[in-house]
């Protein structure tokens, strides 16, 4: 399956890959995250229940400490 | 436009401003200056000798609360503008509730948390609402790394990588960069939106 990650194609590997699987994959070095999903807001408590589908796009961005 | 066209709209505009330390204070007091009248201010943070050296506060404010020492600073600017105060802990059901009149909202707390927690409260109970958030701001250098982006009406200024430690702490010059950037759209915002 193909998606798009902060623009980029990605290939993914699987059936029932949720956007919390991208996150975990990412390494990032934060805990907290605003996602969008195909451009709509997606809430933190459906990150774990969200499966992706082909041709999703998906935005993720970290949220690092200060302000 | 004309400068004084710009300030007859921003006089009837308004800025509400979650978290008033570096970012907060910075980006208010450029709003202020270009003629925006009406702030809502939310923090519960006093001001410590410290944040002289980030923030855009003073020595002789040092033990106020910085929503306070805003209002001041605001005032210095702006005598005539309307500046609303909350001291407190921003938990979701305030955020909609102290917010909703505010024609744009910055996002300018310091912990990540409270960073999804504010965003993710707007973004459900306000869609609508222009949400312009600082991420990523620690250090220094790296200027051309601070970028702008976009989603829906979230706007993200900074470079959403660079987190506060002992090897980059926040320092004056990036905040300021970031601060104005916040600053900068909503001013193309509101100023749009007349």
């Amino acid at each position: 399956m193909i998606v798009y990650i902060n623009e980029k194609e990605t290939k993914l590997n699987g059936d029932k890959i949720t956007i919390q699987d991208i996150i975990d994959k990412g390494a990032y070095n934060t805990h907290y995250f605003v996602v969008y999903l195909n451009g709509e807001y997606l809430p933190r408590l459906r990150h774990r229940k969200t499966e992706l589908t082909e041709g999703d796009r998906i935005t993720i961005y970290p949220l690092v400490s200060g302000g | 436009m004309s400068e004084k066209e710009i300030h007859e709209i921003l006089k009837h505009k308004s800025v509400g401003i979650a978290g008033c330390g570096g970012i907060g204070s910075h980006c208010a007091m450029s709003l202020a200056r270009a003629g925006v009248k009406t702030f809502f201010l939310a923090d519960f943070d006093a001001i410590q000798l410290k944040d002289i050296y980030r923030q855009c506060y003073f020595r002789n404010q040092v033990g106020k609360l910085k929503i306070h020492a805003l209002k001041e600073n605001i005032l210095d600017i702006n005598p005539s503008a309307n500046i609303y105060c909350f001291d407190i802990r921003l938990c979701p059901s305030d955020v909609y509730e102290l917010f909703q009149t505010a024609d744009v909202v910055i996002e300018a707390v310091d912990d990540a948390k409270s960073k999804q927690t504010i965003i993710e409260a707007l973004q459900k109970d306000a869609p609508e609402k222009p949400i312009i958030s600082g991420v990523g701001m620690a250090g220094w250098g790296n200027t051309n790394e601070i970028n702008v982006h976009q989603s829906n009406t979230l706007y993200m200024c900074g470079d959403l990588k660079s987190h506060v430690s002992e090897d980059a702490p926040l320092m004056a010059p990036r905040i300021g960069i970031v601060a104005n950037m916040q600053a900068n759209i909503a001013l193309e915002l509101m100023l749009k939106s007349s």
